[in-house]
């Protein structure tokens, strides 16, 4: 349904990711998961509300001090407490894909086809 | 494009409730809150980018316009950042002035954000009081600073001016009035049954979730997180400053803990009062090139100015990152998921203390 009091947010979001510490949060991100910071900026603003990309940079320094082995090297606590892109279960099931002897780069992308 | 929550209930961005405006869009089933979402840009200021090229003498006065409530604390930061760049020393008594300043501040902050919250609850016997108290803490601000707001009161190497001994002693007279009344008025809040009803078990917030989403100062004491920039700074140690925390983590926590604050607050001001001695309130310096992270503590909680000036004391780029921006997104995100009443919607958020202003800069 269409309704007439919700406006297109888009460019309003790309203004709060290019604030200085917004940047880098994106930036930081965007290396972790092989992507360019246009991209990264992308699954954001499809992907998250205004208040989260307001406060992207301590939500990943949190996640940055959760993650640990194989949920760091696929960045799950990022994306799944930190950012909501994917939800808890999802977060889970790519782990277990990498437990279960999938390499860490063919998770990663399938993440991102998730992801885009 | 993809939506981020199924809006079944839009919370302003003009309510009765909210100081400032911002949406909130809520799914709900039935009574219960699913999840929500947040939309800004009804306020905001591009403060950050309007600082970028000018000289530091400008940026002092554009930070405290950053926020209408806490402009003190914005001025103090920024002049700290710019302090601790170029190595300028403050003398002693300039340093306890400050003090008394930024108390006073988090006193008229924390009695406007518990009148917030008693209105939304809908006490607004209790809430009028306390405004009405609040005025007393804005008194003190003007008798010292000469204004309510945006004063520009402390400036590198100092203060502006000195304080003289008549208007401290009105500072005591007004923290007496302050502590002798809000007594009464926090049993009122402490034994009402009507406010347990809203505020007990209302807008949980675990210490697990409030250190995953970053969340700072009473919002994240009152879930038990030990964090407060003053730990940092040696003179609140040795005025008699100390963590104070709750366990609960909800809505009844969040004030309650703001009513302690104000109370160690007066404490700190009496200390500070008694160990001025007479010397001099500004040594002056220059400002040099570097760059800085300087925090301190808000009303709210952390705020940090990343800051970067060139050997003519020109701004090169600055990032403010005010404690209500981890707050709001918080008391959106976590506070208000699976909530059990889209009625408390309301209430949880002011719990938080939300400052709009600060969050968009």
């Amino acid at each position: 349904m269409e309704l007439v009091y919700e406006r297109d947010l888009r460019s309003m979001k790309l203004l709060v990711l290019k604030g200085t510490r917004q940047d880098a949060a994106v930036l930081s991100l965007a290396g972790r998961l092989g992507l360019s910071r246009q991209q990264m900026r992308k699954i954001l603003i499809a992907g998250c509300d205004m208040m989260t990309l307001e406060n992207i940079g301590p939500r990943l320094e949190a996640a940055d001090a959760a993650a640990n082995g194989n949920a760091d090297a696929l960045s799950i606590p990022h994306l799944t407490t930190a950012l909501g892109l994917l939800s808890d279960e999802e977060g889970k099931a790519f782990l277990s894909r990498v437990e279960a002897g999938e390499s860490v780069e063919s998770v990663k992308k399938a993440i991102l086809e998730v992801l885009q | 494009m993809k939506k981020v929550v199924d809006v079944s209930l839009p919370v302003g961005p003009v309510h009765p409730c909210f100081k400032e405006p911002l949406r909130i869009k809520c799914e709900t089933a039935g009574e219960r809150v699913l999840r929500t979402e947040v939309e800004l840009g009804y306020v905001k200021k591009g403060i950050e980018k309007i600082m970028v090229g000018r000289p530091w003498q400008e940026t002092m006065f554009l930070a405290e316009r950053v926020c209408g409530i806490c402009s003190v604390v914005h001025n103090t930061a920024i002049v700290g950042a710019l302090e601790a760049i170029s190595g300028i020393k403050v003398p002693r008594r300039a340093q306890l002035l400050r003090v008394i300043l930024n108390e006073l501040d988090r006193m008229q902050s924390h009695l406007l954000a518990n009148y917030s919250y008693c209105y939304t609850i809908e006490h607004e016997t209790l809430a009028m009081y306390l405004l009405n108290l609040r005025e007393t803490a804005m008194d003190a601000i003007e008798k010292m600073t000469g204004t309510r707001i945006m004063s520009a009161y402390v400036v590198p190497g100092g203060v502006r001016e000195d304080v003289p001994d008549a208007v401290l002693s009105d500072i005591l007279s007004a923290l007496d009035k302050i502590d002798t009344e809000l007594k009464r008025y926090v049993k009122m809040f402490e034994t009402g049954k009507l406010i347990a009803l809203r505020s007990k078990g209302i807008g949980i917030l675990s210490v697990e979730d409030a250190k995953a989403s970053g969340v700072v100062g009473p919002t994240a004491r009152a879930s038990g997180m030990e964090c407060d920039a003053r730990a940092n700074e040696p003179i609140y140690t040795e005025l008699g400053w100390h963590m104070i925390t709750r366990p609960e983590g909800d809505n009844f926590a969040r004030i309650m803990l703001r009513f302690d604050e104000l109370f160690q607050s007066s404490s700190i001001i009496r200390n500070a009062i008694a160990k001025l001695e007479a010397g001099p309130v500004r040594l002056g310096g220059k400002v040099t090139a570097g760059h800085v992270k300087h925090t301190i503590e808000a009303p709210r909680g952390d705020l940090t100015y990343d800051i970067a000036v060139d050997e003519n004391g020109e701004v090169i780029s600055v990032a403010i990152q005010t404690p209500s921006i981890m707050n709001v997104e918080t008391a959106a995100h976590v506070m208000m998921k699976n909530l059990a009443s889209a009625a408390d919607v309301t209430s949880v958020f002011i719990s938080a203390d939300p400052c709009i202003a600060c969050a968009e800069r």
